[in-house]
């Protein structure tokens, strides 16, 4: 009987934490118009350390502190003729990062400012809309990227296994064929709605990790990694296959990574320069994590996050940019996953930067203690003789394999490219 | 105990704008202190307060009734606080601190105890040195492990395991250091401001160096209601 009671008061609790669920996290953030008023304010988060009666939960979920810094954040609102919206922790920055709304008369950079002086901020900035790059053309011919690296030959040796793989884009078709199995976990940044597909998360998936010599589609280039599809973005319907991210999503979805221990992060996306995704890559590169980012063709130097200290930036092949810092890899006329369990082709440094995630994923199974400055280097290991050596560099694979692990995941390929070199 | 409170008080009200602070006020059905029941398996009232300066320095006091074995009526202890925690990078934090727990019309089981530990997102370990645990006479050293984990937006699964030395107070020529395991598990459900926990608690001994009834069951089910204010 009293078991009985216990088990129904374990229903309720459920039921009623089920009813509560995320209702705080307040109303959709997925309009880029409004996104333009909106400022983050971040406040201190302290260390989880000793308190008599909170000693087993999670650090920053417990509910001490946390109203406090709600009140701060209410005050801060009061007075600066703010609008609260929303509020994430932070922990990897010691930051709880609040969205906060200024009037449509005000003007964000004075407010941003003001708040900067207040001793009860650590910091504030504005809210940045980033886009996700790339399109989708179904107009160009059929030119399968994997011959470039060899891809079969180097899956008969690696494949990523169990490498967490974070790709922070719109959301991903989860139960396409090509890719059911292979996503570790979905989760959605963007608003409270239920988890949903979009075109440009899922084409990334397919060429991260779709699944292998499974008889249908393609092959992604990390076909047994563990990917994490981390919706940050949204696709806009008044602008087309348009994807749009926030600063505050892409922090979130960052901050997940980071507590999951993403060995690899895949931000296929550029805008302005992001204070507060900065320091949340920084803290990523000092855990060890890969952060690759597609260069935006249409900025010199590609952009943010692809300009970023530490920061791969990933180019198409035939971009203008000539940067040195640019890697260049496969990203025209990609056959990759599309919504609706179907297969279409795409163009755009998303899906170079995408390659190079897989590839990635696919050093760390080789060498899992390996750090993201080798993992650069490795990746500019050419075996073929540069022309200049500050121009982009085209990624080789299989050096990029060799040089990093000492593995010669596909010899058979380099002797047959080094045989086919004129004057050797 | 009255002067205690009074620090904790002016240290709460005296701070700079920059500090945070927070507090609850709980009720257990029963409280369970490193498995041992403190309340003679009854309900009991407790407050918290916390304070934590951006510099890394926390403070705090925890207030909670008790049943003690030597006394009639419901007491009060009063733990007050404080110590130092900093972040390490890679999710890890460490601290280090101290406590001081006192009762009402009981002042020779107060005691004074350190402790310091590591922390990640998920998992915290720490060590608790106390040179006159329960002023029984007596150092003990308490070790602890925790984890929990987020299974949904709102609702958390946390387990504990601690092991306690201390010097056997019964026949002590033979077995004169003793070692006492409590484990707890459970789940936590946060509604707004409220939060609800329900945990299974044991210790694999009854007989301890507490100096509290008894306890007639090694293991029971707490229920705890908080809200945070």
């Amino acid at each position: 009987m009293v078991r009985r009671r216990w088990a129904a008061l374990v229903l309720c609790m459920t039921l009623a934490a089920c009813a509560a669920l995320d209702g705080r996290r307040g109303e959709a953030l997925a309009d880029r118009d409004s996104n333009e008023r909106k400022i983050l304010v971040m406040l201190h988060l302290a260390p989880p350390h000793f308190r008599p009666d909170t000693a087993y939960t999670r650090s920053y979920d417990s509910r001490f502190g946390r109203d406090d810094r709600r009140r701060i954040a209410d005050a801060l609102a009061r007075e600066h003729n703010l609008r609260l919206i929303s509020d994430w922790p932070m922990p990897a920055l010691g930051v709880e990062c609040f969205v906060m709304e200024v009037q449509p008369t005000d003007s964000p950079a004075r407010r941003i400012e003001q708040l900067a002086l207040d001793p009860r901020v650590e910091s504030a900035q504005p809210m940045h809309v980033f886009q996700a790059l790339g399109h989708n053309d179904p107009l160009y011919p059929l030119q399968p990227s994997g011959k470039l690296w060899h891809l079969a030959e180097i899956h008969e040796s690696v494949t990523g296994k169990n490498v967490v793989v974070a790709e922070i884009d719109t959301g991903v078709e989860v139960e396409h064929p090509d890719l059911r199995g292979l996503i570790a976990a979905a989760r959605n940044f963007v608003d409270c709605s239920p988890y949903s597909a979009e075109m440009h998360g899922t084409a990334l998936a397919g060429s991260i990790a779709a699944r292998d010599d499974d008889g249908i589609g393609i092959a992604g280039v990390a076909p047994q990694a563990r990917l994490l599809a981390l919706r940050a973005c949204w696709q806009e319907p008044r602008s087309g296959s348009a994807a749009f991210c926030s600063s505050f999503t892409l922090a979130k979805a960052l901050q997940f990574a980071l507590e999951q221990k993403a060995r690899v992060i895949n931000l296929s996306l550029a805008g302005p320069h992001d204070r507060l995704l900065e320091r949340l890559l920084n803290a990523a590169l000092a855990q060890g994590t890969t952060i690759v980012s597609a260069a935006d063709p249409a900025v010199i130097g590609g952009g943010f996050p692809a300009s970023s200290p530490g920061v791969l930036a990933v180019a198409e092949e035939d971009t203008r940019d000539d940067s040195a810092a640019l890697l260049l890899a496969p990203g025209r006329d990609i056959p990759t996953t599309a919504l609706g369990s179907r297969w279409d082709f795409v163009t755009g440094s998303s899906y170079s930067a995408a390659h190079v995630t897989g590839l990635v994923a696919l050093l760390y199974e080789l060498a899992p203690s390996i750090q993201p400055r080798q993992i650069s280097d490795a990746l500019r290991a050419g075996t073929l003789p540069r022309l200049a050596a500050n121009r982009p560099v085209m990624i080789d694979a299989c050096a990029a394999i060799a040089r990093a692990t000492g593995t010669h995941a596909c010899a058979s390929a380099v002797t047959r490219q080094a045989k086919s070199l004129p004057g050797q | 105990m009255l002067r205690g409170a009074a620090v904790v008080w002016v240290l709460a009200f005296a701070l700079p704008a920059t500090a945070q602070i927070s507090g609850n006020i709980t009720l257990v059905s029963d409280y369970r202190f490193r498995g041992i029941s403190l309340s003679d398996q009854k309900p009991a009232a407790q407050l918290s307060l916390g304070y934590d300066h951006p510099s890394g320095w926390y403070a705090g006091a925890f207030a909670s009734t008790v049943q003690l074995l030597d006394r009639s009526g419901r007491d009060l202890q009063l733990i007050p606080y404080a110590g130092y925690a900093q972040r390490m990078g890679a999710g890890l934090s460490w601290h280090v601190g101290a406590g001081y727990s006192s009762f009402s019309h009981a002042g020779a089981h107060n005691y004074a105890e350190v402790h310091g530990g590591i922390s990640s997102e998920n998992v915290s370990t720490r060590l608790y040195y106390s040179p006159d645990y329960f002023g029984q006479g007596s150092a003990t050293l308490y070790a602890e492990l925790n984890a929990a984990r987020l299974v949904m937006a709102s609702i958390q699964l946390f387990g504990h395991i601690g092991v306690l030395r201390s010097r056997n107070p019964g026949i002590s020529y033979e077995r004169p250091i003793q070692y006492q395991f409590d484990v707890q598990a459970g789940t936590s459900v946060d509604f707004e401001k409220f939060n609800v926990q329900l945990a299974w608690v044991a210790s694999d001994k009854t007989y301890t160096v507490y100096p509290f009834s008894e306890a007639r069951n090694r293991s029971t089910v707490v229920l705890r209601l908080s809200r945070s204010f």
